[in-house]
This record gives structure tokens, C-alpha cells and sequence, in this order.
């Protein structure tokens, strides 16, 4: 598995709570024999320059997002059950039944007894604001103790081998984008890049906006995981990528429409390379590209993402080979960007 | 012995209709208290512990040893797993659930999950949803025939105080509590035969259970199953609550004497209970250990449980220590005057 990956995705770092994230990836800079600068901003983004061979001609800022969707306390009752809210877009479908996580304690996400429902509730998805954590305590007292409103909850979850090369686990949106940009400091680069690991994307691209205006990029990678639904149960047509198919280089999606040229130079670059990538045939979702293309002065913007499946949900599913793709595409991206003329 | 120990065991083997992994868990875990433990045609789990002396009645304890889960009916052309419930699944916690799919060796899957904005807003029946398990269509085929079973990834969980969280607490929490029982007794001389019980494919349709007590052939039956412990869920339909002790079965299919028994029992020994009441038959194996042979008086005990068939079921372990408590004080002080 990608490096730094299997430890990124046990941290814990919902939007706004991102600082064991930042705190491991800082320590994880400090490994690589390269040359860098680095400044936290404001929001909390973890900003860094790092030195090349020589000067880049163009800025190019590779960036992926520290925060994982997740839910925030926002009660407690009387009978010691937590009220939440969700941190990001997540589809009730899959809260219903799992356990979660909150300040170290486990908690469930339970339905009243399927006996007890009448039969249109029994195929009926559980509306959002119906579903508590229950963390085991008798009574408000009880839980008070141990959570406090606007505490974090995450998911419960851990990295699980599926055949062949893919495996299941949490957060990997967007924790394996942090691990490949920490790829790129692996062998010496021929130029200056920038890096941004980026806070409360979930909430609406809101790190990558200061991010942006303070790096002031000509280029912006953006590095993320997207949703690949060709699984069950989606029609044809509506799969957006595909599992195994290599990395994923959108033209537009629900938040940009990306710079065309330089979508049509990546994707140019990777065929004349051998490297494997798709396009999303879906206009849907949306990334910190978004909030990079029209922050500050502006830039040009890329994204490169890995197919995941059951985004969003406790059990997120990335291939090995896809992330193996997309690792060597950044790499020629970075060797070879910041080296041509604006 | 250690009842959250034992409990934790025997959740984490799996018992989908026709598995025999928790039957031989459960099995284990009965000889060292019983003469004899067998298993019948059917894979129920008979033991027997005797009493003092010849010619006494028996006394059977009886939880059932399945689990709900899926079998497998095939696979699509992309690789996915479609399957049928093998009882009563609750459908709405099945989105990006995580499964275990017991082919030539088991392998981890999950339910596939659609997004809202790409047409997965309805909740899509079982036989029309897919599990995950990362193979070919090709792959999957070979390593996973159609008739294989599959659970919920095996999960025990400790919550807050003495609750836990884990699959099938339905009805490993009977079986932990007839194994405590079966402690409690360890070293008293009993005025009954006790026969153990734990019965297969209750979750089918209580089938498992008849044919065994025909075998066992007693004259007093004790059930133990969960039931429904309020959670906030249930808009106020539920009054029984975790942790207040076990829920006593008043049911018009159960024995009132013995019913009103295990309540006076409990009183007399401290031992918290609460009343079940039900107006009908209970929806559990007592219903049908009763009927078996010429009759069987039964009586039935409840564990609280939360989200009862779904993969994170709650129970509180105080429950169940006080569950068998109230078992064995009917087996050593209550039985022989209803025998």
C-alpha cells in the first residue's frame, strides 16, 4: 500500500477538526530529503514550498484535502442518545446500521426493531434527523461525561483486502490524494512546486479558497478520489468512472469546468506515457479545483482523481493499480509543469 | 466464567441458517457443565446435565443458536453478489454494509451503495441489490457458489457501563445466558434434570426447535430469546428498557403459572425484572416448544436488545447476568412445585 496511506485513514480529522491530519503529515514532510518551507494558514491549511533543481518557470500547486466527511454532536437526550448533524454530504442510506466512533468511545447508529414496522416504513430509508448515536450511556449525565455538544464523530472503520488488488477502509477521500502528494518528495525534483493540504473541503471548498489566494498558483492539481458507480444497482450510463481503469481526469464536474487545454495535455501526456487514465462521463461532484480556479487572481486547474467506490460511506473501496496510475501521472505532472512557460 | 468473554465467542462465530460454526462454539462451551451434549439430525445443540437422583422431571433451557444473514443465489455480470435474506434481514441498514460471503474460504464484501444523484434514492429490495467482494464475474463464480452463506462482517463491540454492541446478540445472548445459568449451578444439587437446548433455523421460522424437544421430551420448557428494548426509535410503542433487568413473557400461548412464578422469583431474590406482556403468541421458539408431544409448559425470559436484526444490535451484559440468575432460581427453587 501506498505509504503514509494505512496510517493517514486510522487518524481521525472530520471538516474543522483536521489537526491529528496535519500533525501526522508535518511530522511525515521531515522524512524526505528535499528542501522545504512550510506555513499553517488561518483556516488551518498546511502550506509548503518545496525547493527543485532549479526555479519552476510556472507556479504549480498540487493540493489534496486533510478533512473526512463525518457528524457533529449537536444533542443529547434525556435517555443519554446523541443527536448529530452530518459535516459534509452523506446519504442517510448508509448511517443507518453502522457503528461510529466519538472521542474514543464506540457508538451505534441503530433503527427501531424491522418487527415493528409497518410495511411501507420496512423498505423505507430512515430520515436523517430520526437517527442518534448511542453510545451505550443510561442518561444525559452519563454521556455528558464523556462528549460535549459539537464533538466530532467518525466513522468505525478499518482497512479490509477485497480481491484482487482493492481494499476498503475510511477516509480515503481524500487521505490517499495526502499520501500521493507526499509521493511526489520521494526522488528530487527537477523544479519548485507548491503543496496544499487543504481543511474543510467537505464543507464547501473552503480551505482551498484562502489556500489559493495566499500560493497565488498559475496551475492547480487538484488530487482526489471521485466516485466510481459501476456497481450494482446503478443504471447504465451513470457509472462516472470506473474501478481499474486508471486515473481520472475530469473536464468539468459540478463545481468547474476545468481548463480544456490543460485537461487535453494530461490526458495526451499520460497515453504518450502508457499511463492509464479515464474522464468522468457524469457531470457530478465537485473538488477544491473549484475554489483554486477563481480564488485570488485565478489559475488554471486540473484534477486528478482515483476511482472510489462508496464514497462518503464508512466503507470507501480504492484499486491498488488505479492509485499506482494516478502516483505516476502526478509524478510526470510535477517533473514537468513547472518547467514549461505560462 | 466470564459472561462478556463468553458472549464475545460466541458472536463472533458465525451461525447463518446451515453454518455450524456457533453450534460448535456453544458446544464447547456446554461440556464442562453438562454428562452429555450431542447434536441432533437437524444440527440443534442437545446437552444434559442430571439431577440428584433417577425419576426426576426435566427441565429444558432452550435459546437458539442462528443468526439471520443471506444466501448466495448468484452472481452478475460484473462480478457483484446477489443474494436472498435467509431470515428476517432489516433492509435499511444494508447500504455499504460490510458482509462476510463464505465461499471456498470466506471473503470480505459489502453491499454496494448508489449514490442519490445516480439513481440510488429508492431503498432497493435484497434480491435487487449486489455485494462487493472486488472479483470478476469469472472469479466470482468459481470461488462462490450459489447456496453460500453470508453474514454480517462478525463485529463485538463494549459501549459505555456493562452495554455492548455486536452482531447476532440475537440469540447469542440467550445462549450466554443459559451458559451462566448453567455456572450458577455448577455446584448445586438439582431437584429436576436440566436439558440444554439450542436450536437451529429459528430465524427460518422457529423450525429448528420441535423435532429436539420431541427428542428431550420435558415437562417444563424455559425460553430465552431477546426482545425489543426501547431506543427513541419506536415513537413510545416500546416501554421494556436496557439494563432494568430481564423481560418476563405474559403471553396467552406461555404458562401463566410459571410465567407469575419467575415474576415472584425475581421479587423475592431482588432480581430486577419487567413484564412483557404480549396479546397473541410471543414470535418466538416457545411458541412452538409448547405444542411439542402431548404439551410442554414453557415460560419465556427476554434479554433487552436494541436494533434488533441489524448489525449493531445492543444489549447490556447486566441483563443477561440477571436473566440467568432468575433461570437458576427457577431450576433450583421454583421448578419441582410446577413440574
Amino acid at each position: 500500500m501506498l505509504k503514509h496511506l494505512e496510517e493517514l485513514v486510522k487518524l481521525e480529522g472530520i471538516s474543522g477538526h483536521e489537526t491529528p491530519v496535519r500533525a501526522y503529515i508535518l511530522a511525515a514532510l521531515g522524512e524526505y530529503p528535499v528542501e522545504y518551507t512550510y506555513k499553517e494558514d488561518p483556516l488551518g491549511n498546511l502550506l509548503v514550498e518545496v525547493k527543485g533543481e532549479r526555479p519552476a518557470k510556472q507556479r504549480v500547486l498540487f493540493n489534496a484535502h486533510m478533512d473526512e466527511v463525518g457528524l457533529v454532536v449537536t444533542n443529547i437526550t434525556d435517555d443519554g442518545l446523541l443527536r448529530f448533524s452530518t459535516a459534509g454530504g452523506i446519504d442517510e442510506k448508509v448511517l443507518v446500521g453502522r457503528t461510529v466512533t466519538v472521542n474514543g468511545h464506540t457508538g451505534v447508529i441503530g433503527c427501531g426493531a424491522i418487527h415493528l414496522c409497518s410495511a411501507e416504513e420496512k423498505n423505507r430509508t430512515v430520515a436523517k434527523d430520526r437517527l442518534m448515536v448511542d453510545i451505550g450511556a443510561a442518561s444525559r449525565e452519563e454521556a455528558e461525561a464523556v462528549v460535549t455538544i459539537g464533538d466530532p464523530i467518525v466513522f468505525d472503520s478499518d482497512i479490509v483486502p477485497l480481491a484482487n488488488d482493492r481494499f476498503k477502509a475510511r477516509a480515503l477521500d481524500d487521505r490517499a490524494g495526502c499520501a500521493l502528494l507526499l509521493s511526489l518528495l520521494e526522488k528530487p525534483l527537477p523544479f519548485d512546486i507548491q503543496l496544499a493540504f487543504t481543511v474543510q473541503e467537505e464543507l464547501g471548498l473552503r480551505g482551498g479558497t484562502t489556500a489559493a489566494f495566499t500560493m497565488q498558483p498559475d496551475i492547480s492539481v487538484t488530487v482526489e478520489t471521485t466516485t466510481a458507480s459501476d456497481v450494482a444497482g446503478t443504471q447504465a450510463g451513470q457509472e462516472v468512472c470506473r474501478m481499474g481503469d486508471g486515473a481520472v481526469v475530469s473536464f468539468m464536474d459540478g463545481r468547474t469546468f476545468y481548463d480544456q487545454p490543460l485537461y487535453k495535455h494530461i490526458r495526451a501526456l499520460a497515453d504518450a506515457n502508457g499511463i492509464k487514465t479515464q474522464t468522468k462521463t457524469t457531470v457530478a461532484g465537485g473538488n477544491d479545483a473549484g475554489a483554486m480556479q477563481t480564488a485570488g487572481h485565478g489559475a488554471r486547474v486540473a484534477a486528478v482523481s482515483m476511482p472510489c467506490r462508496y464514497i462518503h460511506s464508512a466503507g470507501s473501496v480504492l484499486s491498488e493499480s488505479d492509485i499506482e496510475e494516478t502516483c505516476r501521472l502526478l509524478r510526470l505532472l510535477a517533473e514537468t509543469l513547472p518547467g514549461e512557460t505560462a | 466464567m466470564q459472561v462478556s468473554t463468553v458472549l464475545q465467542e460466541l458472536c463472533m462465530a458465525p451461525g447463518v441458517g446451515g453454518m455450524t460454526e456457533a453450534a460448535a462454539c456453544a458446544t464447547e462451551m456446554l461440556r464442562p457443565y453438562c454428562d452429555m451434549v450431542k447434536t441432533d439430525a437437524m444440527g440443534n445443540v442437545i446437552a444434559w446435565r442430571r439431577g440428584k437422583r433417577e425419576g426426576l422431571p426435566t427441565v429444558m433451557l432452550e435459546a437458539h443458536i442462528d443468526e439471520i444473514g443471506f444466501v448466495v443465489t448468484g452472481v452478475d455480470d460484473h462480478g457483484f453478489i446477489k443474494v436472498s435474506n435467509c431470515g428476517g434481514v432489516d433492509n435499511r441498514v444494508l447500504t455499504a454494509s460490510e458482509v462476510t460471503v463464505y465461499g471456498d474460504r470466506p471473503y470480505a464484501g459489502l453491499f454496494c451503495s448508489v449514490p442519490p444523484h445516480l439513481g440510488g434514492g429508492d431503498m432497493p429490495q435484497v434480491k435487487d441489490r449486489g455485494i462487493d467482494v472486488g472479483m470478476t464475474a469469472e472469479q466470482a463464480k468459481e470461488c462462490i457458489p450459489v447456496g453460500a452463506p453470508v453474514s454480517f462482517r462478525k463485529a463485538y463491540k463494549p459501549l459505555l457501563g456493562t452495554r455492548v454492541c455486536a452482531t447476532s446478540l440475537d440469540d447469542r445472548a440467550g445462549v450466554a445466558t443459559v451458559l451462566y445459568c448453567l455456572e450458577l449451578l455448577k455446584d448445586e444439587e438439582l431437584p429436576v434434570n436440566v436439558a440444554v437446548l439450542f436450536s437451529v433455523q429459528e430465524e427460518l421460522g422457529t423450525r429448528g426447535a420441535p423435532p429436539a424437544v420431541f427428542a428431550i421430551d420435558p415437562q417444563v420448557a424455559v425460553s430465552v430469546d431477546v426482545s425489543f428494548a426501547a431506543s427513541a426509535m419506536e415513537n413510545g410503542a416500546i416501554t421494556a428498557k436496557l439494563g432494568k433487568g430481564p423481560m418476563v413473557g405474559m403471553s396467552p400461548s406461555l404458562n401463566v403459572a410459571i410465567s407469575r412464578k419467575m415474576a415472584a422469583l425475581a421479587k423475592a431474590q431482588n432480581i430486577p425484572f419487567q413484564y412483557e406482556g404480549m396479546g397473541g403468541s410471543t414470535g418466538t421458539n416457545a411458541d412452538k416448544i409448547g405444542v411439542v408431544r402431548g404439551g410442554v409448559k414453557t415460560a419465556l425470559l427476554s434479554v433487552p436488545l436494541r436494533y434488533m436484526h441489524t448489525p449493531v444490535e445492543v444489549a447490556d451484559l447486566e441483563d443477561i447476568e440477571n436473566t440467568a440468575r432468575l433461570m437458576a432460581a427457577f431450576v433450583k427453587e421454583g421448578s419441582g412445585d410446577v413440574c
